[in-house]
């Protein structure tokens, strides 16, 4: 069990508060509630050209026994403002600050395919490893357009295995132990298998429909 | 044939030079035009996912930034090289300020590529992808995430024919040269 009865967590999405990244992080809080830990959130893109902010995440981060990466993927990697600060806090910290610490991430993306995910997961396990901390591992997510922002339960039987994931990587948080297979299992199951050319022309009747609502041309080359 | 090289490397960091000059050389033996950009020189936004180059303006970006020179030369050119040290893995936050900006460049519409959903170009460009990856020292597991990155980055552009290179600082300085010229040939780039 956690010693420290907090988990810093820093999320990647650059949109504001009603994203994706949110309602995970917002589940994540609420089972790491029940358990009586307190999870404190930092969102990057507010916070990395502040000096001070920066100062309150690692201040954050010195007594916390978890740090979470809950992040979209921009261009099949971390988001900038997560880079940016991945690269201050390796300037900032050393190995002793995170020798007992440990770390963990959730990806997300629209996208169906895991391979789509897995160089964002990569990342944040190179970050550890580099600063000497004790990986536990990294769940992920497609769909995102689905969730919009909205609390998981919300959104119903599309995240039903998502949140199964989040509950076991949560009691795996909490327990410092490494992601489960069950939470990996469910991770799996989350993303429903239609086949990708029947989602592409669902996808893509709907962009075409709202372009033609809002009167714009979807293939327009102003370059 | 156009080139593009976003550079996020510092002018006075390691193989800043040596990159620089035996690239534009390599690339201008083949007759191909090419710009260097110095990211670090550059007023650019970090990319806040308003939306607005997808279904409200499409191909444009609301910010008004340096990215507004960029994002015409990157659709004109059939080879993008990316430089840049590797952070974790990825490529630096100067470079990746810029590369999250692409979505200006892709369709918002979906097609199947590789089996994968993806979002098509806009421009039909780049044809050549090249990314070289700047190391201190010689690391598995950054250097294979690097590549995967490059990879995934070359499938979303839909290039052709792409290719990763890596330098670390065992290497000589005479070396790059040929490591240089062997990435561009292993390109195809005729």
């Amino acid at each position: 069990m956690l010693k420290e009865k907090k988990v810093t967590a820093l999320l990647g999405s650059t949109r504001g508060s009603k994203t994706v990244t949110e309602s995970i992080a917002d589940y994540l809080r609420q089972n790491f509630k029940n358990a009586e830990i307190n999870l404190i959130q930092y969102r990057a893109h507010q916070i990395f050209q502040n000096e001070k902010e920066i100062s309150n995440l690692i201040e954050d981060l010195k007594d916390s026994e978890v740090f979470l990466i809950v992040s979209p993927v921009y261009v099949h990697s971390l988001p900038y403002p997560i880079v940016y600060l991945m690269e201050r806090i390796e300037n900032l910290t050393n190995k002793k600050f995170w020798g007992n610490k440990f770390m963990a991430a959730v990806i997300h993306n629209g996208y169906p395919k895991d391979i789509q995910r897995k160089s964002s997961k990569e990342i944040c396990y190179n970050f550890s490893k580099k600063m000497g901390c004790n990986w536990l591992g990294a769940i992920g997510f497609g769909g995102s357009p689905l969730i919009a922002g909205k609390p998981l339960e919300e959104v119903g039987w599309f995240t039903k295995n998502m949140r199964k994931s989040l509950d076991e990587f949560s009691k795996n948080i909490i327990n410092k132990s490494k992601i489960s297979s069950k939470a990996k299992k469910y991770e799996r199951k989350h993303f429903p298998s239609i086949p990708l050319h029947i989602l592409k022309f669902i996808m893509n009747i709907l962009n075409k429909k709202k372009a033609k609502e809002n009167g714009i041309n979807l293939y327009a080359q102003p370059y | 044939m156009k080139g593009l090289i976003l550079n996020g490397l510092k002018k006075e960091g390691s193989f800043y030079h040596e990159i620089k000059d035996n690239l534009v050389k390599t690339l201008a033996d083949k007759n191909i035009k090419n710009n260097w950009i110095d990211l670090v020189e550059k007023y650019i936004e970090y990319c806040n996912g308003c939306g607005y180059c997808n279904m409200k303006n499409p191909g444009i970006c609301a910010k008004d930034d340096d990215m507004q020179e960029i994002f015409p030369l990157m659709a004109k050119s059939e080879i993008l090289i990316f430089v840049s040290p590797i952070s974790f893995g990825c490529y630096n936050s100067q470079l990746k300020k810029a590369i999250d900006r692409y979505s200006v460049l892709g369709l918002p519409t979906y097609s199947v590529y590789k089996g994968e959903l993806h979002h098509p170009t806009r421009y039909n460009n780049p044809s050549y992808f090249l990314s070289i990856g700047i190391l201190n020292q010689p690391n598995k597991d950054m250097e294979d995430t690097f590549k995967l990155v490059s990879n995934r980055n070359a499938v979303c552009f839909f290039s052709n024919e792409s290719e990763s290179l890596i330098i670390d600082g065992s290497i000589q300085d005479n070396e790059i040269k040929n490591k240089i010229s062997k990435s561009i040939k292993k390109l195809g780039v005729n």
